[in-house]
């Protein structure tokens, strides 16, 4: 009850400041009266980070105090648990009660029907109150394609990276220590990793008797995770899932890579290259794997446990360069690495909010200076420092008094570290906090991939679309899944794949290509 | 009067122990399994294979870790007062119901049994339920914790026990005059002992061991229940994946996980006896006679 | 609980139609029941209305009662898909299975704990045993993989013994012996306690009185323990029959792979899968009522097969 009066107030409150002057000025700091609103509710998840440093909500966190200060709008911050976010979602949308901004993942939500009477198209009030953004936007033309509806009108506000290299935080590793013992060189090709692997299984590099030496691990096939087995289809220019090739839209299975990939996956895995038991692997059992001295290549993230021991030379996991097949050609199809603006977490403004142009008056402070820097360093002798002219974290961070890891601090210090909630984030202050294999990995893996492959995640869909999709691809994935496991796993041989082909049409891919096909044509015209 | 055991029987009874004694080493040994592992370095376990009889590289880092996070105390505090309250609320009404339900002379109870049995069945969902919780004024309210009072299937169970007790008891207290209510607290009750300790324990485990309800109907961080904040530890940096760091208590996540079951089970555990002695002892319904 | 026969001696004279008077005699009764049957108003039947979202094309915002109706429309979605009767299938024959395997199982674990005359060992077994029942569903399925894995505690053994080594999760013939045996293993301990409590209430003296009749041990379970027990283990077999068509998704999902769907997949997993893509609540309400219909009828049927046979019944 006292809540529901609070609300009341709140938003009679912002009501009346919207009624007194609408101040369209450019880089107005000040107090209220300036257009800010007095309330703000947000609707966010936040990641556990911030309650491991001290938080109760986000403002606790440096940055959005910063915020309070200079704009005078206090923020009530609801923060579903990450875990049940899509449901608690739902909930909201179903008990007809909105917070004036909702961080969730739009791109997948805009097109659906009546989404009109939840949220409010962006384009005009964006051009009237966000002059940073709106230049930002104007230099950086490329961003705005990702995040704008096939429309032309703008429903929501991703996460933007600046940079290309902070997408790239995965990617092929080995173990540099046992290459060095072995005196062999970095595999730069499907046939030169195919002998490194046989000889991580044959000549003991761990020093131990070998049996329980897994060259190399994952998890299951077809997955879409970090550490797919079939990820080492990429050489050979195919894919488990869909894909671009000249502009055309193609679906792995169906394309005669595939079989090529395929066949050398195989090969690996009845020579015993491959961990056995990969299909029961999540990262953690993958980590654990490669920590333990197991296992000498994997595809995807760095190990946990490596990525703040800087000094731990025993076993060097380092990043090497994406691997090309016989054909030469170096695809790589990690999404990620296309992902330049996470749709998937983006900031609405709903109709809930009395004063939308306020709110995103407010909002427009992180997306030019000093705002901006702010939101990736925090606050200035705090968290950082400036040395030289250039900003460096201080041990406030980097080595907090009361042992809370670098991250930890940087999510209830700055915007950027939060992860969960849109904003520009630069290179400079993520890369800082790396550890050295992390840092030198990422050049290697951005210069050797060719991405031109990748079908681009800022794609949308219609709502039919997505029914369709989801109605004939929730079939084929599983059995496709199924069919190339059973061909790895030696159960059924390669001759099987014209059937399973065959089967896949019959299901109806050949209608899906074409959705695909036209969605990524409305895309282009953006 | 000693009957002297026959070899057959000796045989029987020390088959008996050994079968039994396997049993409680099969269910010990994973449970063992557990609190060895809370100890221990994870990548370690991993290793171990599924054999782990001492802790691995002893350590208790992810019991501070649990133990320390903000609002685990009064989490469990909570819980023991949804347990508690929760706990007397549901087994009385289940007593109450049951009780009437058993009742031959109750006009309609096939019908409202009926009605009962179908919302076992039949549910209209989260998005509705969650509606009609909102529109009583219960969201965000400890009460939810408690409320959704009885469960059909230990109405059930309840009923059959009573069902099964003589008729004599309730007829020749009602020929001494008694009411529906003497019958029900100064007769029944009393000897409903093993089945009041057994739903009690139900009612208990289910109440302590909910996470759903609070997660989807409560707001304020002070009357979160065990279990919310505890699955919060679990999924630390399970979320987005969107940057090459990850927080280094994801090395030990894996630990979190049994420490936090350890930490979530010991008080369960050490109420368990105490409910015990009701149905171990054996009850005697000789009020019959006599 | 004592002897059915008590039951059947004085069954009271059933009037052939209820007057006012029976009602009112009942009052207290009624009163009893009355925050029952409040509850169960309030929580499970107001939000009943919402059975209807399976037959809507549901549209959160429009809520329940401005979505579009549909008809039969997601029920045939659910029928037609490639893989319903695989999961329908697999669905059935794991709970058949858990119910043949695993509903005898506390039983025998009870009778035979009340068998014992030492009451500390007893005590001792009957604490350990429930124990698993309170460690988490992914903790489990984790030490599940291990042990099966190709390195793990059963291979080891196997190895022991002279066995090649399996790869247990990746041979769709292991899954449900599997999720079946483990099942059993976690819930023995703890649904024995029902049976427990139900020997506690035999009556002493019934086996006094065998005992002077010259029963021995076999004859007295034959007699008097398991008709003691008989209606709690007639009421838990119906409502377990009641729950046939009933699998969570957390279990199986945690526990499969791409390379065992065949035997694997089950209805929860699929309807789980769907919604990944496309949240569909209509889809998942219809799925959902598809089951109820199909676990009520068989329960009925339960209901009334035991009746007739047993004597014993819901109603």
């Amino acid at each position: 009850m006292k809540k529901a009066i609070a609300a009341v107030v709140a938003l009679s409150l912002t009501a009346v400041m919207a009624g007194c002057g609408k101040d369209v000025s450019l880089e107005s700091e000040g107090k209220n009266g300036k257009g800010y609103p007095d309330e703000l509710s947000i609707w966010c998840t936040v990641n556990t980070n911030l309650t491991a440093g001290g938080a109760k909500d986000l403002n606790d966190n440096l940055f959005f105090q910063y915020m309070e200060e200079q704009t005078g709008t206090h923020v009530n911050w609801t923060h579903p648990s990450a875990s049940s976010a899509e449901q608690n979602f739902n909930l909201m949308i179903a008990s007809g009660v909105f917070s004036d901004m909702i961080v969730s993942d739009w791109s997948s939500k805009y097109q659906k029907e009546d989404m009109d009477a939840l949220i409010l198209p962006l384009g005009d009030l964006i051009e009237d109150n966000m002059p940073n953004l709106t230049k930002y936007l104007k230099e950086n033309p490329d961003m705005k394609k990702q995040f704008v509806a096939d429309s032309g009108e703008v429903f929501y506000i991703p996460i933007i990276r600046e940079d290309k290299e902070l997408c790239v935080y995965l990617g092929p590793q080995i173990r540099k220590d046992w290459l060095d013992k072995l005196g062999l060189e970095i595999p730069r090709t499907t046939d030169e990793l195919y002998n490194v692997l046989k000889a991580f299984k044959t000549r003991n590099p761990n020093g131990g008797d070998g049996k329980d030496i897994k060259p190399m691990t994952g998890t299951g096939f077809a997955k879409n995770a970090a550490f797919d087995i079939g990820n080492l289809l990429w050489p050979f220019g195919a894919h488990y899932d869909f894909y671009l090739d000249g502009g055309e839209v193609k679906y792995g299975i169906m394309e005669p890579e595939f079989e090529e990939g395929l066949k050398y996956i195989r090969k690996l895995y009845a020579e015993n290259l491959i961990d056995p038991d990969f299909l029961l692997n999540d990262r953690t059992k993958i980590e654990a794997r490669v920590i333990n001295n197991q296992v000498g290549f994997i595809s995807g993230y760095q190990p946990t446990a490596l990525q703040t021991s800087m000094d731990d030379g025993v076993r060097a996991v380092v990043g090497i360069p994406h691997l090309s097949g016989p054909n030469g050609g170096r695809k790589c199809f990690y999404k990620n690495y296309e992902e330049m603006v996470l749709n998937k977490i983006s900031i609405a403004v709903s109709t809930a909010c009395k004063d939308s142009g306020g709110a995103l008056k407010w909002l427009d402070k992180i997306f030019g200076e000093p705002g901006l820097t702010y939101a990736n360093w925090g606050r200035e002798g705090v968290s950082y420092e400036v040395v030289d002219g250039k900003p460096r974290w201080t041990d406030y961070v980097m080595k907090n008094s009361e042992g809370r890891t670098p991250k930890v601090m940087r999510t209830i210090s700055t915007l950027s570290g939060v992860e969960t909630f849109p904003t520009i984030v630069q290179f400079e202050p993520y890369v800082q906090q790396l550890g050295s294999w992390g840092r030198e990995a990422i050049p290697v893996w951005t210069d050797t991939a060719d991405t031109s492959g990748i079908y681009p995640p800022a794609v949308s869909f219609t709502e039919q679309e997505a029914a369709d999709i989801a109605d004939v691809m929730s079939t084929v994935t599983t059995y496709m899944q199924e069919s190339v496991t059973k061909i790895i796993l030696g159960t059924e041989g390669i001759e099987s794949l014209a059937a399973v082909r065959e089967r896949i049409r019959g299901l109806g891919i050949d209608r899906i290509i074409k959705i695909y096909d036209d969605a990524y044509a409305r895309y282009q015209k953006r | 009067m000693k009957i002297k055991r026959s070899l057959g029987e000796r045989i029987f009874d020390a088959a008996n122990c050994l079968f039994l004694t396997t049993i409680l080493f099969c269910t010990l040994y994973p449970c063992w399994y557990v609190l060895m592992a809370s100890m221990s370095d994870p990548n370690l376990v991993q290793d171990a294979k599924g054999i782990v009889f001492y802790p691995l590289k002893f350590g208790l880092y992810s019991y501070i870790d649990v133990l320390k996070y903000s609002q685990l105390w009064i989490s469990y505090r909570n819980t023991v007062f949804y347990v508690i309250f929760g706990g007397i609320w549901s087994v009385s009404l289940t007593m109450f119901a049951a009780f009437a339900l058993s009742r031959r002379n109750l006009p309609g109870k096939n019908g409202i049994l009926m009605f009962i049995m179908i919302t076992m069945y039949f549910s209209g969902g989260l998005i509705p339920t969650y509606l009609v919780i909102k529109g009583i004024g219960l969201l965000d309210n400890p009460l939810v914790m408690m409320l959704p009072g009885v469960a059909a299937a230990n109405l059930i169970i309840t009923l059959s026990y009573f069902r099964s007790m003589p008729y004599e008891l309730e007829e020749s207290a009602k020929i001494d005059g008694a009411n529906d209510y003497t019958v029900l607290f100064r007769i029944m009750i009393p000897l409903a002992k093993p089945i009041i300790a057994v739903i009690s324990l139900y009612y208990m485990v289910a109440i302590w061991n909910n996470y759903f309800t609070g997660l989807i109907y409560l707001k304020t961080r002070s009357l979160f229940p065990l279990q919310m904040i505890l699955r919060e530890i679990l999924i630390q940096n399970s979320t987005a994946e969107i940057s090459m760091q990850t927080d280094s208590a994801q090395a030990y996540a894996e630990n979190v996980k049994y420490a936090v079951i350890v930490v979530s089970t010991v008080p369960i555990l050490c109420v368990y006896p105490f409910l015990q002695r009701f149905f171990i002892k054996g009850v005697m319904i000789g009020a019959i006679k006599g | 609980m004592a002897e059915i026969t008590a039951r059947k001696a004085v069954k009271a004279p059933l009037q052939s139609h209820v007057r006012w008077r029976d009602i009112y005699e009942a009052r207290h009764l009624y009163i009893l029941l009355l925050p029952t049957v409040l509850g169960y108003l309030i929580f499970n039947y107001a939000p009943m209305c919402g059975l209807v979202i399976a037959f809507q094309k549901f549209s959160l915002i429009k809520g329940v009662f401005g979505s579009q109706f549909v008809g039969l429309d997601n029920f045939v979605k659910f029928l037609t898909a490639p893989n319903f009767w695989q999961v329908f299938q697999n669905t059935l024959s794991i709970n058949l299975m858990s119910l043949v395997f695993g509903f005898p199982a506390p039983i025998i674990f009870a009778l035979l704990l009340n068998e014992v005359r030492n009451t500390s060992f007893k005590k001792a077994v009957q604490t350990i045993t429930y124990m698993p029942h309170f460690i988490s569903t992914v903790v489990i399925c984790s030490m599940i993989l291990t042990f099966v894995s190709s390195d793990g505690l059963i291979n080891t053994l196997r190895g022991i013994f002279g066995g090649k080594e399996i790869s247990f999760m990746s041979h769709p013939q292991y899954f449900q012996p599997i999720y079946i045996i483990s099942g059993i293993w976690q819930g023995l301990g703890w649904s024995s306690i029902i049976y427990i409590a139900a020997l506690s209430g035999v009556d002493q003296q019934l086996y006094e009185a065998a005992k002077i009749d010259g029963a021995g041990r076999w004859k007295q379970l034959w007699n008097v323990t398991l008709p003691g027990i008989m209606p709690t283990i007639m009421i838990l077999l119906i409502m377990n029959i009641g729950h046939l068509m009933s699998m969570g998704y957390e279990k199986v999902l945690l526990l499969y792979n791409s390379a065992i769907y065949s035997k694997a997949d089950v209805i929860s997993t699929f309807v789980y899968r769907r919604g990944l893509l496309n949240a569909e609540y209509s889809f998942s309400a219809a799925v959902g009522l598809f089951n109820s219909v199909i676990n009520f009828t068989l329960l009925m049927i339960a209901n009334f097969i035991s009746k007739k046979t047993t004597e014993n019944a819901l109603w």
